[in-house]
């Protein structure tokens, strides 16, 4: 089972410390990393989050500034669906093309969250892989959010959004090790995480993340992997 | 997804071993000792099975092989059977992993090869167990993806041979069932099965004899048709069909033309009671059989004639009787007959000259004595059993052609263990 953990846009983020600062504008090009100076990519509107390449710095952008919030960690090489800025049918779901990537360790071996536009309307998605496990996902406006809060983080316990119902089938703590690209939120890479899974009839999937202060739920569908070819 | 580690040495008996499955991997079997070796925690042992008995597979670890363009790896072995109706069905699963495209199964059952994926877009409807099956009075049937499975067979099994990594903590003589339902369709290649042993998971299984090339392996030969084989029509098998068709056609005309062949000759036309109590059958050609036939106009009636044939020299050669009788009844899709208004009598001449017949009403019913009665011989008549007999051959050989995708059809559903309770 994929273990799914993105930071919403609702919560607050979970480290937010203070560190070099420079201003920038989104969608121009002339941002520069806060901590070396070297050019960083252009900032896309929804983000938040990006890595330099050249010092290997997260960089958090926080009211038009921008601040080494850490090290974008280590993403060692290893056999991928999804590459950033590489389209990829989603079967029926379209294309999907990731702008962020953020890898999470469970001990033994490590999953992928992407972050990207899907379809030709350019919707953000999350897209969890965790070795042949593939779901799309998007977030739950807190309208259609399941009840119970921390309450229904345990096995077994059944959650209902939007008319569906869902049945938990895993709770863990997941530590992001390492992002690259461009991420909606910041996450604090070596902080660890709760979340839980919950499934859903046909292939309906629902996660739900906690921390100190907020909760954040996310609701798609699993994905076959031969589903999930490179756009040509 | 796999970490860094790609070899470690058992921790019972020390022999190197490779680790070739992905993070979600819990317990390592070695091939050398039979250790359990627990994945998630420093290899510790959980247990050890001794002398286990390999079973026959060419699928060895670590082979690597393409599956719809991705590259598996073969990570576990693991051996299992079925005892059922006096006899005992073994076969081997090979646990497959890919880092992108996670774990799969290859099973080898009597040189077929399956492969299985686990599904997460369950089917509608619960989740159908033997239970289920042993209640129902129709084939439970699930609907998936477009299509509608319907109950095929339930698998109790029972693990006696286990190497290499696994998801799941195997170990001989864990037991399970696995309930397969397969789409009615003709050519259906795929079923789906509920499978139920610490977990609850649904598969789909397709027959994918595309493994042998793909691994680099060469297969047994299968003794049986299996159940999800597709049917692959004989090389040839249009033309046999016309061909034995046109056999059959030709035999048929000939044994028409055989039947036909020499003259006809109407002998007598009349009542019974104006039969005269001789006929003369004068008889040129007696290289062939002389066939005498008699047709009677009966309904709801019968009558049996005593004859008697000398041959020019005084011989006789034939004391015999004919009985023909004809019944009908009912109407429109109930309407039924039963006799013939046919019968014949064939001998054979010895020398050429007069024959005589002599025939006679022996007995009948009331309504046969005024039915119009004639009696017809043919000289020269050919024995057409011959070409009759081949065109029986001929015909079944068509119809053998023409049905093997039925016959395929049928044997795949033979394996079913579903029994109607009318049966």
């Amino acid at each position: 089972m994929p273990k799914l953990l993105k930071c919403s846009n609702q919560g607050v983020p979970s480290r937010r410390g203070k560190g070099i600062l420079a201003r920038v504008t989104q969608g121009n090009p002339a941002s520069s990393c806060p901590n070396c100076g070297a050019a960083l990519p252009e900032m896309l509107a929804h983000a938040r989050m990006v890595n330099c390449e050249f010092c290997g710095s997260s960089v958090v952008l926080e009211d038009a500034v921008l601040r080494k919030a850490g090290e974008a960690g280590e993403m060692l090489e290893a056999p991928e669906l999804i590459g950033i800025g590489v389209p990829v049918e989603l079967g029926s779901h379209g294309a999907f093309v990731a702008s962020g990537h953020v890898r999470y360790d469970y001990g033994r071996g490590h999953w992928d969250e992407y972050h990207g536009t899907l379809g030709t309307t350019g919707g953000l998605a999350w897209v969890s892989v965790d070795e042949g496990d593939v779901v799309l996902q998007r977030e739950v406006p807190p309208s259609r959010m399941p009840q119970g809060g921390r309450e229904v983080f345990r096995l077994g316990a059944e959650v209902s959004s939007n008319g569906v119902f869902y049945a938990c089938s895993e709770v863990s703590n997941a530590k992001a090790i390492a992002f690259r690209g461009q991420l909606p939120e910041p996450v604090a890479i070596g902080d660890t995480h709760l979340f839980a899974n919950f499934s859903g009839p046909r292939g309906a999937f629902l996660s739900g993340e906690i921390w100190d202060g907020g909760i954040a739920w996310f609701a798609g569908h699993w994905i076959d992997p031969f589903d999930v070819r490179r756009v040509l | 997804m796999t970490g860094t580690i790609s070899a470690i040495n058992c921790t019972n008996c020390g022999a190197g071993l490779e680790v070739l499955g992905g993070g979600r991997v819990v317990t390592q079997v070695c091939g050398y000792c039979g250790a359990r070796l627990d994945a998630t925690d420093a290899y510790a042992v959980l247990s050890v099975h001794a002398g286990l008995k390999r079973p026959e597979t060419p699928f060895k670890l670590g082979m690597t092989g393409q599956i719809d363009g991705v590259t598996f790896t073969i990570i576990g072995i693991l051996g299992l059977q079925e005892a059922w109706d006096g006899g005992v069905a073994h076969w081997v699963d090979h646990i497959l992993y890919s880092p992108t495209h996670g774990y799969a199964w290859l099973t080898l059952e009597d040189g077929h090869i399956l492969l299985t994926r686990k599904i997460r877009d369950w089917p509608d409807g619960s989740f159908v167990t033997d239970r289920d099956v042993a209640r129902a009075e129709t084939r439970p049937s699930r609907f998936w993806r477009g299509e509608t499975y319907v109950y095929y067979a339930t698998t109790n099994w029972k693990v006696d041979f286990v190497e290499g990594e696994f998801t799941w903590r195997p170990e001989v003589g864990h037991r399970g069932t696995s309930i397969s339902l397969m789409p009615e369709g003709r050519f259906s290649d795929h079923m789906i099965a509920y499978a139920h042993s610490e977990e609850r998971e649904i598969e789909t299984t397709r027959y994918f004899p595309e493994a042998a090339a793909a691994f680099g392996v060469e297969l047994p030969r299968p003794s049986k048709v299996h159940a999800l084989q597709p049917y692959e029509p004989a090389p040839g098998k249009r033309f046999y069909a016309s061909w034995f068709g046109v056999l059959t056609v030709i035999s048929v005309l000939l044994a028409i033309i055989v039947m036909e062949g020499g003259g006809r000759e109407v002998l007598f036309q009349g009542t019974p009671d104006q039969l005269p109590p001789s006929l003369t059958i004068p008889i040129a050609v007696v290289d062939r059989p002389v066939g005498l036939q008699f047709y009677q106009d009966l309904s709801q009636a019968w009558a049996e004639y005593e004859m008697t044939i000398v041959d020019p020299t005084g011989q006789v050669l034939a004391e015999t009787g004919r009985a023909i009788s004809y019944y009908s009844g009912g109407s429109g899709d109930d309407a039924w007959s039963e006799g013939s208004r046919y019968e014949s009598l064939v001998f054979q001449p010895t020398v050429s000259g007069d024959y005589r017949l002599d025939v006679a009403l022996a007995e009948a019913s009331p309504r046969a004595q005024p039915a119009p009665l004639r009696l017809t011989l043919q000289e020269g008549q050919g024995a057409s059993i011959w070409t009759w007999g081949a065109a029986a051959l001929f015909g079944m050989a068509t119809l053998w052609t023409l049905s093997s995708s039925w016959r395929h059809r049928m044997l795949r559903w033979n394996g079913s263990d579903w029994v109607e309770e009318d049966d």
